[in-house]
């Protein structure tokens, strides 16, 4: 049962801004925001220390594959955030900002080694409540099943065609999984969830209708869990893309399936409680010209799609971008607090020191500042700008400049997190006194690879 | 991979009935299906008939309905050696449940058919890091009685207020 509705108060060109009423969970809160994304446990270290960098309500993607990492964090941290008058616990950070997981495709795309493995702590730790009854022995042979699937059909849609042609005690193998999903989304108090669902990539075309029916499993499970008074998150369409999807210049067939099934899937159903869209590889597209315009178009028809049903959209990982995705009509667009637009899940990070420290979103020089920018502007008494509606550190002190985890975690991060916030709540003032595309205009100077999405090259 | 536009959303979920976009009919999770067959038998089943049908061992079936006993979705006694399961009512209709949160206290009310009518089921409900959002315990307060239960809470609550008073004065 469709529980959400999008109230638009103010449009603007195609920008809007308005508010979700959730009658299901109780829950009303706006749209229009740069929204931040929870990868990892540092990030909720970040989150649960520094609230005041948040906007009061505003919702919060969280990475499903790390939850098992995220919830350790929490436990571990718990006391010492119940003793901190500033912090949060994990609890109260649930009640003052809807959660929204997802579930990021690069992990069984690629079958990289850390996505698996925080993959396998997640399937261990929540299972027993999807699955009960399974001995130890049997959910160590059934995570084993899965992340072996995934690890060997790394960039082919075998893992799916596996799932769905195994079982494990008489149980297929896929719906194990969509309940563990659900399950997952549940137990870490999330409102609302976009599935574990397969890459669509445009060498297999076959992807568009796989992913659609996905789809449609994944709102039946949750319908059926509903009717029968079991508690579920509200379920988003789920659409991830994977960057060859994405053209220069080219609204290929294959896209205009995608949104034709994403528009069936809402007009047939009332399963659905929003549009919720991930796409690789940004970096490569902001490189083209073409891509980026392809990419607009995109925006432009899914946000429609989610207008005339009134149900939010949200575009999952798109970093500065973002500002361009709200000046094309989407509610939602989520950063991560690193600023990077890559793989939600990657690699270990970086040998070389200095790159370890990421980077920090200057919004006024409009650029990403490396630690030596930040440590040279600071002894030249020139610092990032101080931010009008959060009064967070603009300076980072001398023992953060020289550890990476403590200048991420106490600088960078929660600096990243209240600038962005910032530029969102510009971008609704700009909205409010009726300009067209703030977003892409403020892009336009911005440094390279952001400039391109203000366009007018 | 062209086959990858055969996998059926009935594939995916093992249903038995066709499924259209519009109707997911025949499509179960296994916890709601256990659910459904404890609700469509007041007379009571065992772990052994719930296995058979949803198609699961005795030992998953068993521990899907003592997490329902926990849960107060159902209630459990022993027949001539025989664990028989019972359901604790069914759910008139999903809007007719509702969870709140109180602080770190959370209650579901909802609505369920009784054997002598209507019956309002009050759970308590806690999180924690461990196990998630965890049924605590629950009541079962017939329809008739809701409102006389409703002033008795008051005029506690009312004689706790001035006691409390006289306590300080």
């Amino acid at each position: 049962m469709r529980s959400v509705e999008l109230i638009v108060h103010k449009e603007v060109g195609q920008a809007r801004i308005g508010e979700i009423i959730d009658s299901i969970n109780k829950l009303q809160f706006g749209t229009g925001y740069l929204v931040p994304y929870i990868r990892g446990a540092e990030d909720i270290e970040v989150a649960l220390f520094n609230p005041d960098v948040f906007v009061d309500g505003q919702p919060v993607e969280i990475c499903g594959f790390a939850a098992a990492s995220i919830l350790n964090k929490a436990i571990v941290l718990e006391e010492r955030l119940k003793e901190d008058q500033y912090a949060l616990t994990f609890l109260d950070f649930t009640h003052n900002h809807p959660m929204l997981m997802s579930f990021p495709p690069e992990v069984i795309w690629t079958g990289r080694e850390r996505g698996l493995n925080h993959w396998e702590k997640s399937l261990r730790r929540f299972i027993q409540f999807s699955s009960p009854g399974f001995s130890e022995k049997e959910i160590d042979q059934l995570c084993g099943c899965i992340i072996n699937a995934a690890a060997q059909y790394k960039m082919t849609y075998g893992f799916w065609s596996y799932i769905v042609n195994n079982s494990f005690k008489g149980e297929r193998l896929s719906k194990l999984l969509m309940e563990w999903v659900i399950t997952t989304a549940t137990k870490m108090r999330c409102k609302y969830l976009s599935g574990l669902n397969p890459i669509i990539n445009a060498k297999t075309p076959g992807s568009v209708v796989l992913n659609h029916r996905v789809n449609l499993a994944y709102a039946a499970l949750v319908r059926d869990m509903e009717d029968a008074g079991l508690e579920t998150p509200q379920y988003f369409y789920t659409i991830q893309l994977h960057s060859n999807m994405v053209q220069p210049d080219d609204w290929t067939n294959l896209l205009s399936e995608v949104v034709g099934y994403c528009r069936s899937a809402l007009e047939t159903t009332d399963m659905f409680s929003g549009i919720h869209i991930m796409v690789r590889n940004l970096e490569n597209i902001s490189k083209v010209v073409g891509r980026v315009r392809t990419m607009l178009k995109l925006f432009e028809e899914l946000n429609r799609i989610g207008y005339e049903y009134k149900l939010p959209v949200w575009w999952s990982n798109f970093g500065l971008i973002g500002l361009a995705v709200l000046d094309e009509g989407g509610d939602f667009a989520s950063f991560t607090p690193n600023m990077a637009i890559k793989d939600i899940i990657t690699e270990a990070g970086p040998v070389e020191k200095d790159h370890q420290f990421g980077k920090v979103l200057n919004i006024h020089a409009k650029e990403l500042w490396e630690r030596k920018q930040t440590r040279k502007s600071r002894n030249r008494g020139y610092n990032l700008p101080k931010l009008n509606h959060f009064n967070t550190r603009n300076i980072p002190d001398d023992l953060e400049l020289e550890s990476p985890p403590l200048y991420r975690r106490m600088f960078s991060k929660p600096y990243n997190i209240a600038a962005m916030n910032e530029l969102s709540l510009m971008w609704r003032e700009n909205i409010e006194n009726g300009e067209i595309r703030p977003g892409r205009h403020y892009l336009r100077d911005f440094s390279p690879p952001f400039n391109v999405w203000g366009l007018d090259l | 991979m062209d086959t990858l536009k055969n996998i059926t959303v009935e594939d995916l979920l093992g249903g038995k009935d066709v499924f259209d976009d519009s109707e997911a009919k025949g499509i179960h999770g296994t916890k709601s299906w256990v659910l459904t067959i404890l609700r469509q038998n007041p007379d009571g089943v065992t772990a052994k008939m719930v296995a058979e049908i949803v198609g699961i061992s005795e030992r998953r079936a068993r521990e899907i309905l003592e997490e329902l006993v926990t849960k107060r979705e159902a209630y459990s006694r022993k027949v001539q050696n025989i664990k028989l399961y019972y359901p604790n009512g069914k759910l008139i209709h999903k809007y007719l449940q509702e969870s709140r949160e109180f602080g770190n206290q959370i209650f579901r009310l909802s609505f369920h058919e009784g054997k002598r009518g209507p019956i309002l089921q009050i759970q308590e409900r806690k999180f924690s890091l461990l196990e998630g959002e965890k049924v605590e315990g629950s009541i079962f307060v017939e329809l008739e009685n809701i409102e006389g239960l409703v002033n008795f809470i008051r005029e506690m609550y009312e004689r706790f207020r001035m006691f409390k008073e006289e306590e300080v004065s």
